[in-house]
Formats: C-alpha cells, structure tokens, sequence
C-alpha cells in the first residue's frame, strides 16, 4: 500500500468508492465486494465490501476465493503468448496443425440453413480473437443446439475430449469473418498443452502463477482453502434480489475441482488477480520475473480487430467518443460473475473488482471505474 | 490579490506575453463604445495562472453615465451552461449514474418521449431513451423553439417553461415532441435547464443551493448567483439591443432575467456573474479541476469534458473547426476556424454579447464581458488581439 497522494491520486476522493458499493450490498442486490487500485506499481485502495458467504454470515477478505470466469481469458491467452515467444508458431499458424480435430472443418453458411466445407483454416490468431467461428452454444442457432447435445465442456471429460467434440461441429461462420464470444480460449488451453507438453493446469503453475506468486489460481480449491472460497449468487429479475446458486454453478462447482476450461474455469484472488495485472501493465515483467516481452504484450494489446480486440483483451481506442472516463489503450476484460479488471498503460493504473454474482443487471462496474478515475489529481 | 481581479497578477514578460502588444486591446474595444455600438466591455487574459490584462471600457448604464466597473456584474445566459455542466460532471463522479444512463431515470417525465418525423408532419415514438450525455452535448433532440416553419415551434411557444419551478419545466418539456431521435443530431436546446433540474433531483438540494454550497463558494465567486440581492443591486449592468439606426438602446424584456432582481433558476441561461468570478471559474477547469487547494473535479473527468463528443459532421452554432465536449465547443481543428488558438481550446458564449475561452495547450483564458443583445464581431478581434500578444 502506498499514500493515494504519492502516486497522484486523491485519498479524500478515493473514499467515494465505498459508499457507493455499500450500497448494493446493504439493499441485498450483490452478496459482496473487494475492489483495488493501483497506481505505478503501488496498491492505493484496496477494500472488502459485504459477505463472501451471505447465509454463513462469513464477510469477504481480502484472501477471498472467487470464481473469476472469463477473466481466465487473459491468463490462458499470455501463456499461448509465452509459447509464441518460444518461436513454435505464428500467429497464422493453422491450429490443425497442432490439433489435427480442427484440419478439415465444416461451416454453415450465412442463414444457417446449410452446412458446407470452410475455404479457410482456423488460425491460433482467430483463437486468440475469438473469430474463429467457434462459439459457445448459447444462442437458437441450429449450431448452439449442437454444442449443447455434445457437452463440450463436461466435468470430468479431458481438454482432448473437448477438441474431438468440437471438431466434428460444423463453424458458424468462416474463420475471420466475424467476432464470436467462444470456447476459443478453452481450445487454447489444449494447445498449451500439445505445444508444451505439459497438462494445461501444469503449465499455469509451473511457467506462470509460481513465478508471479500467484498463490490462490488454481483450476481448484484444496480443502484447506475452502472455507476461503466464495459463495456464488445469481440475479434474481423477478424478486429484483439475489439467490444462491447451489450445485449448479457453472465450471467452478461445488465439489471443488473443475474442468480445466482455458476460458472460464480459474479460481483466484484480488492480489493474485493483481500480480498478474501488473506484470502486463510493466510490458511483461514483475519483482524481477520476465514472463513476456515487452513487444509481445504490446502486441496482445493492440487493436487488431475492429478497432476494439486485440489478443485477449479488449482495447480502447479513440475511433469513437468516449462514453466514460478512461483512457485510450486501456486493456480489459471481465467475468460472468460480474468481476472485471482493467489495466491502463497511460495513467500507469490498475483497477480490480471481484465479486460473484451471475445475470448481474447493475452498473457497478462503470461506477467503478469513474469512481477510481475521478481520484486522479495528476 | 484584490477580490475583484479574480486571479494574482503578472508582469505579461514573465509568462511569455507582450505589454506593448497588449495595448493594442484597448484602442480597439474603445472604439466600439465611442461609436455606440455597446454599451461597455471588460476584457481579461490570464495565463499559467496569472492575470496579465484586465481593462474596461464605456458605461455599465449609458443613460446615468455610470462606468463599468471590474466588478460589475453582467447577465452572462448561456455562460450559465459550462456551470450547470460540471454541477453535472460532480455527481457523476460520485457515481449517481452514467454518461448513458437514460435521463428517464431520475426524471419520469422524459420517459416514453415522441419525436416529429423528419417533415414535421408526423409524430412517433423516440428509438432510444434520451441520456444524460445526449443533454451534456445538445444532442437530446430538445430545442429552444424559433420562427422557421415547423409545428415544433408552436408547442415551443405555448409552453410555459419558466412559469413554475424545475419540475414544471421538466414536465412541460416532456409533453413536447422531440425534434430528432435523440443523438442524431446537434441543436441548441433547453438541455441544460433539464440538467439543472437533473442536479435537483440526484443532489436532493435545491438547483440553486447546489450551485452555491459546491461550486460558487469553494470558489469563491461571490457574486454569481440567479439573483442580484439589493446591496448590489447598482452593479448591475443595463441590457442594450441595437437600434434599426446603428446604435443601441435599453432592452426592455431581457429574456429569463427581466423584472426583479431574481431569475428562473436556468442552468441554461439563469446566472449573473463577474468577470472575476468566471475568470476563477475558467482556472478551476484549466488547472484540471481544481483551484487554490479546492478540488471540483477530477483531472480524467475535466479531459473528458473537453474531448470532441459529437460527429465530425456537426457544427455547434456554425463554429467551424469546432466540435462539442461535454457542455463546451471545441476546438478540432485550428486553421478551420479561420483564428489563432489552439486545439483543445474549449469555450462558449452568452445571448448578451459575453465569451470566454480556455486553451489548455497555451495555459490561457480570456473573458470579454458586455451587455448587448446583437452581433459580436469584436469576440473575433478580442481573440486575435489576444493571441498576437504572445511571445515564447
């Protein structure tokens, strides 16, 4: 922890945030929060708001457990970059060629009424874009109804399991063509695993939470850090409250142990979350370990497609009036219990939230982010 | 520092401008009195925080021979705008709500809003929910109501805006159609007297004691307000119009500040102030939000204030070069609006002839103050005036 003043922000102005989050917690719309700040490598706001546990009546901490989702996205996206910058492929590489499920894949065409042979390959770059075609079978497409029967990402099942099961699914649309939100980052995951040799969940500990300390991000939690591990809350529209979501918590059930999804399936920590983030923010680096360089995490932080992607995160870019306070070049992302994080290379800044609540309607986030940056003096 | 200048002053050297070149101001400006064309002006720069020009010229009231005086106080109308807008960016950065956040939200009044079809001939139902950034950049489809031909205009005449308190105007407003689907295009508008009620509703104070407790105090603009208590009563300037003979007369009905001596809380047009007042009004916002150890507003927030919001396509008043921030225009390209100044200069003006301008890029602020409802082609020679003074 720093004083806000020494980095150019404001302790007085800082004090805003937690009014502003109590409240959601004292009207019984959001079980809990732990929101951070920091700027130019020091931790100028770091507070616990509400319960982990609301029915246990046990409040979050900040060594809280939560199920971060697709903030795994980011994580399993740097360490494709760390084999990238290892020299075993190119961006353009065909994933085929390293999964020989993807070689050959079929595609419907534009009205979904048809299925035919894709003209082009999926590239690990599609992947790390989300445009390879791949998806998440949430929708009413004929292809959303395949994804569902075959349970891509059932527990118990392995990574190779999930890739046999995709690549008999025809794409929704050619490589390249457009951005889909998608089990992309999961079919990563396995590539990590062909390319290194290692299981997934090996080399995340071994090549990246060992060595940024990151203690508490596992694809599970040891029984000695379950009483650490929040609870998980769904949105409830028609109550306007929140319900607790018992066995049915996607990925990150209850028995502790999750399927290895590159996409959604990490457990973390506020300061794990943290370290992770400062090492993209000081261009690839942290406590004198060298994860990326410094080229590398520029390039996962550009703008490559439509103006608003880049390899993992989601970039601001100045093509379009700013609708909020924030900078240009801000890198981001964020979890379906309504976790998000944002790393903003101009202001050397970075901002966390965690909590965990599913269908989340508030905009809390935004708040977030124009309480933080309202407390910049300099 | 004497309480009416505002600011502590400078030699012009020490912060790179010219005492010989500023001289060329005053000649200029007495001209336009001796010929009766206004009645007075106040003009003012300040640089890197310092006061360098601060002259006057003619009569606060043309009849008594009254002098203007550096601390007379003026009816500054839409100036009120940049006010009532950081009012507005203060409870933003509280996190009451988002620059998207439908204005419906806080004020039922605007939900469900029609709008005309693009002839007039119709009215339908809005596509999208009008935000409050829509109001902060006058893209809300609100108008002020004009004579060109458009039932509009009518219904804009019929209201009775001003009659009531906040909520009337809101509810008045919100029975009009709109003029175009909100953010599809620029117009000057009544937006901001809805923010004004909007500072209302999400303060839980009255508009005008928000004004007074949170911006105008810690400021210490003592004497910006939406009425003119009687002790100074004598420092008001008289409102002029031109006369069809080339000179100007007393206006009669000044538009919202007529009659006694307090106004229709407009956060669009309502204030009075000094040129001093608005000189330490200008500095808060060119320090980036604060002034003297008193903090309005955040240095990210005052950037976003002052970025270019609205389409390229669009003119903010025919001010070409110019785009729109967030209760200001805008300057996006220099050579386009056919003057010196600089990128990023952000500015407005009022209905009696009053301008100011920031310009962040060479840490500069002028103020002109008259009292004249008409054209101002002096706003472009005080401007020139000002930037050839320059020197480092």
């Amino acid at each position: 922890m720093a004083v806000p003043e020494e980095v150019g922000v404001s302790a007085e102005r800082l004090e805003r945030i937690r009014p502003v989050m109590q409240g959601y917690v004292d009207t019984g719309n959001l079980p809990g929060f732990l929101t951070v700040v920091a700027r130019r490598g020091k931790i100028v706001h770091f507070e616990t708001i509400g319960m982990r546990d609301v029915e246990n009546k046990k409040s979050v901490e900040s060594d809280t457990i939560f199920r971060i989702y697709s903030m795994s996205k980011p994580i399993t996206s740097v360490a494709v970059m760390m084999l990238y910058e290892e020299g075993r492929f190119q961006l353009g590489t065909p994933v085929s060629k390293f999964i020989p499920e993807f070689k050959n894949m079929k595609v419907y065409n534009e009205d979904q009424t048809e299925i035919l042979d894709a003209k082009k390959e999926i590239t690990i770059k599609h992947l790390l874009m989300h445009t390879a075609g791949l998806t998440y079978g949430w929708g009413n497409k004929p292809v959303d109804a395949l994804y569902k029967e075959a349970k891509i990402r059932e527990p118990g099942s392995t990574l190779a399991d999930m890739v046999e099961k995709l690549g008999k699914i025809p794409l929704v649309h050619e490589p390249g063509e457009r951005w889909t939100y998608s089990v992309s980052t999961d079919v990563l995951g396995y590539l990590v695993e062909v390319v290194s040799g290692m299981s997934f969940e090996e080399f995340l500990q071994t090549r990246l939470f060992k060595p940024l300390d990151m203690v508490d991000t596992a694809f599970s939690v040891p029984s000695e850090k379950a009483d650490r591990f929040a609870a998980l809350y769904r949105h409830n529209r028609r109550e306007g409250l929140m319900k607790r979501v018992g066995g049915e918590a996607p990925l990150a059930k209850d028995e502790l142990n999750f399927f290895p999804s590159g996409g959604g399936g990490l457990v973390s920590t506020a300061a794990d979350y943290i370290r992770f983030s400062q090492m993209l923010l000081n261009g690839g680096e942290l406590d004198g370990v060298r994860i990326l360089g410094k080229k590398t995490v520029e390039l996962m932080r550009y703008p490559h497609h439509d103006d608003w992607f880049g390899l993992g995160f989601a970039v601001v870019t100045d093509k379009e009036p700013p609708n909020i306070l924030e900078s240009v070049a801000n890198f981001s992302w964020g979890g379906a219990a309504a976790t998000t994080f944002w790393i903003d290379p101009h202001e050397e800044l970075i901002g966390l939230l965690m909590t965990q609540l599913l269908n989340n309607r508030f905009p809390f986030q935004q708040q977030f982010k124009v309480l933080t940056y309202q407390a910049l003096t300099e | 520092m004497t309480l009416y200048e505002g600011l502590p002053r400078a030699v012009p050297e020490d912060i790179g401008m010219s005492t010989s070149r500023l001289r060329r101001i005053a000649p200029v400006m007495q001209r336009w009195v001796d010929n009766r064309k206004i009645p007075c002006a106040l003009t003012m720069i300040a640089r890197e925080g310092r006061l360098v020009h601060f002259e006057k010229f003619g009569t606060q009231d043309v009849a008594t021979a009254k002098p203007v005086e550096f601390d007379t106080i003026f009816r500054i109308y839409s100036m009120t705008k940049p006010i009532t807008s950081i009012a507005v960016m203060m409870l933003y950065e509280e996190g009451h709500f988002q620059l998207g956040t439908p204005v419906s939200e806080f004020i039922p009044a605007f939900k469900n809003m029609q709008v005309y079809t693009e002839d007039g001939s119709a009215i339908v139902d809005t596509e999208r929910e009008m935000t409050i950034k829509h109001l902060l950049t006058h893209t809300a489809g609100l108008i002020y109501g004009g004579d060109w031909e458009h039932p509009i205009n009518e219904r804009y005449r019929e209201a009775d805006f001003y009659g009531g308190d906040l909520a009337n105007m809101a509810q008045e407003l919100g029975n009009i159609p709109l003029l175009h689907h909100p953010g599809d295009a620029w117009n000057y508008g009544m937006s901001t007297d809805v923010l004004g009620y909007l500072v209302e509703v999400v303060s839980g104070m009255p508009f005008e004691a928000f004004l007074k407790t949170q911006i105008c105090e810690p400021l210490g603009m003592v004497d910006t307000a939406f009425s003119v208590p009687d002790d100074k009563a004598d420092r008001y300037a008289t409102l002029y119009e031109p006369t069809e003979d080339g000179g100007i007369q007393v206006m009669e009905n000044a538009p919202v500040s007529s009659g006694p001596l307090s106004f229709f809380h407009s956060g669009g047009a309502g204030l009075l102030s000094t040129a001093a007042d608005y000189l330490r009004f200008c500095q808060m916002l060119l320090n980036d939000g604060e002034l003297d150890g008193v903090r309005l507003l955040g240095r990210k927030t005052v950037e976003l204030i002052r970025m270019n919001h609205i389409s390229d396509d669009w003119q903010p008043l025919e001010r070409t070069g110019c785009g729109f921030g967030l209760g200001f225009a805008v300057v996006t390209n220099v050579a386009d609006t056919h003057a010196p100044g600089s990128e990023g200069t952000y500015s407005w003006g009022g209905l009696a002839s009053t301008t100011f301008w920031i310009d962040p890029v060479e840490n500069l602020i002028g103020i002109l103050m008259t009292q004249l409802i008409g054209d101002s082609p002096f706003h472009a020679q005080f401007r020139v005036l000002t930037y050839q003074a320059i020197t480092d």
